[in-house]
């Protein structure tokens, strides 16, 4: 069963237009802040409704303006995860869990057992939630979400506000949820390598459109996007030279990774040369910034590298042609 | 020393207040899901409380009146409310509800969109949402509405005296009292003196009961022992 969605909002002078079919196999969102990822996630979840456009997963529809249906978010079944956890203040851990549930009282608790006794909160279950840390309210909403057991699950940022430990820790968490469902799960996220761990699949989200669909894998080393390039951590943007073989023109640029870079060789159709002005250390590597004509650039290089770089020195570098990335620019 | 102005008072404040925290409630919730024309609805609910009592008492015994639309139609079944305990009523509680609706509203407006969201994907229905998550997520703003519409209620006298009256014994109010006792001349003021500090303590009262209750409230909600 698959979710096709094809919505159109509009929000002041943001609007969302976004088309797309989600396989059963957890799919990541990626984009950056503010590009309408979230507003996708709500939309499908019914607690954001949009202008037109129609949603549905596999037979049901959900939502279609042509006929006016909209079914309200109580019977879509969609557990969301919110952002920020959304945890009912005035109830404890267990009644939270439980709010979702369906069957008689006895049912609730055996199955909220369960669901403590799986995301270690059985200790807890009688705190509210101002007593817990951000990992444990995380569980909690986990909890919580999959007791109500949802068809769909929809994953609104999981991990933004937990910091990177415990980001590590609940990301384990989240692997076996995602593994162990089923249908459609979509995962919120502005994190690239966040993505691939949890995801086979991702969509690319920029400016309220989903400019790239696939396998993480091939999004990653075959961006055809800048706005999915500059979230697969790509730095270098540049004109299209004019010697690089190609027809297109106008709304292209070239992308290089900041480690694909390497000295320019003799042959090299493409060089950057230019003045390195600053070098940012880091533990494995060194992020080398060079001042060339046509902009500034970024290069990343290894310690165990011959011949590191200084402050002042002018360099000319390339990078094999399998590295220059030809991409579209979506953005205007 | 005739005490029934105070027995009287608290009749009808408690009375005037348990409405207003009723209907403030009500209209509160009712007032945000409106799509369109909130802010004329909520300025003609918010009116009472910037006008001159009189001018609410004035309206209300058109209204109310004999030939009033709303008096006529009583008439018709034989009941009048004008100069009795309850127009008292009606007046404390139309004076009274625009501080319940506001501080309600305003803590409706606080909570946080997510957590009704997070019931309707949960499957919760709105009535539910409205018991179990937004009424509780408002305790604090209902408790500190209450006490100003108890203490509003408590004091109201404009809008009591044109329609209920100055009937000693039957809708002669504490505030009322207060008026009555001062026209009566300087001989009287020692009873206006007990009235005014009878409703200064009970006010006062109110507002403390209230505070105690609400860092009892946030303690138990954080979980710490009392």
């Amino acid at each position: 069963m698959s979710l096709c969605v094809d919505i159109h909002k509009k929000l002041g002078v943001f609007s969302l237009d976004m088309q797309a079919e989600f396989p059963d196999a957890p799919t990541a969102i990626i984009g950056a802040s503010g590009s309408g990822k979230s507003l996708l996630l709500r939309c499908i979840a019914g607690i954001a409704v949009p202008d037109t456009g129609c949603i549905a997963l596999g037979e049901k529809i959900w939502y279609d303006s042509t006929k006016h249906i909209s079914v309200p978010p109580q019977r879509r079944h969609a557990g969301y995860l919110f952002q920020q956890y959304a945890l009912f203040e005035n109830k404890t851990v267990a009644g939270n869990i439980m709010t979702g549930m369906r069957g008689t009282k006895q049912e609730k608790q055996q199955a909220c057992t369960e669901l403590m006794q799986r995301f270690q909160l059985t200790a807890l279950a009688k705190h509210r939630p101002a007593q817990l840390s951000g990992g444990q309210k995380q569980r909690t909403a986990l909890a919580r979400m999959l007791g109500a057991q949802p068809e769909v699950l929809l994953l609104d940022e999981p991990f933004s506000a937990l910091d990177t430990y415990l980001r590590s820790e609940v990301r384990q968490q989240m692997a076996e949820v995602l593994a162990s469902h089923v249908s459609v799960s979509l995962l919120v996220t502005h994190d690239f390598s966040e993505a691939m761990q949890l995801c086979p699949c991702a969509a690319v989200v920029s400016d309220g459109r989903i400019v790239e669909q696939g396998k993480c894998m091939d999004l990653w080393h075959n961006p055809k996007t800048r706005a999915c390039a500059e979230l697969t951590g790509m730095r270098n943007f540049f004109p299209l030279p004019d010697d690089l073989q190609t027809e297109k023109h106008g709304k292209y640029c070239l992308g290089i990774r900041p480690e694909d870079f390497r000295p320019a060789r003799e042959g090299d159709a493409v060089t950057f040369s230019g003045m390195v002005q600053r070098i940012l250390p880091g533990i494995h590597t060194d992020q080398v910034v060079i001042q060339t004509p046509q902009g500034m650039l970024i290069w990343t290089i290894a310690h165990d590298t011959d011949h590191l770089p200084r402050i002042g020195n002018c360099i000319a570098l390339s990078a094999d042609t399998h590295r220059f990335h030809i991409l579209k620019i979506d953005k205007t | 020393m005739d005490i029934s102005p105070l027995f009287l008072t608290l009749k009808i404040a408690l009375t005037a207040t348990a409405c207003s925290v009723v209907l403030g409630i009500g209209a509160a919730w009712l007032v945000l899901r409106l799509r369109r024309g909130q802010g004329l609805v909520d300025g003609i609910l918010t009116l009472p409380m910037v006008l001159p009592p009189t001018v609410v008492g004035f309206g209300l015994l058109l209204l109310l009146g004999k030939n009033g639309p709303l008096g006529a139609v009583l008439q018709a079944v034989d009941i009048s409310v004008i100069f009795t305990p309850a127009a008292g009523v009606i007046a404390s509680t139309v004076v009274a509800f625009p501080l319940m609706y506001r501080t309600v509203r305003g803590a409706m407006e606080q909570l946080d969109p997510d957590l009704a969201a997070a019931g309707r994907t949960l499957g919760m229905s709105e009535w539910k949402i409205f018991v179990h998550i937004t009424l509780p997520g408002c305790t604090p703003g209902i408790a500190a509405g209450t006490v100003l519409a108890f203490a509003r209620a408590l004091g109201e006298f404009g809008a009591t005296i044109m329609i209920a009256g100055n009937i000693p014994g039957k809708t002669q109010t504490m505030s009322v009292a207060i008026y009555s006792a001062v026209q009566a001349g300087k001989a009287h003021y020692g009873e206006a003196a007990l009235w005014a500090g009878t409703i200064c303590v009970l006010s006062f009262a109110g507002m403390i009961a209230v505070n105690l209750w609400n860092s009892r409230y946030v303690r138990r909600k954080e979980g710490k022992p009392r």
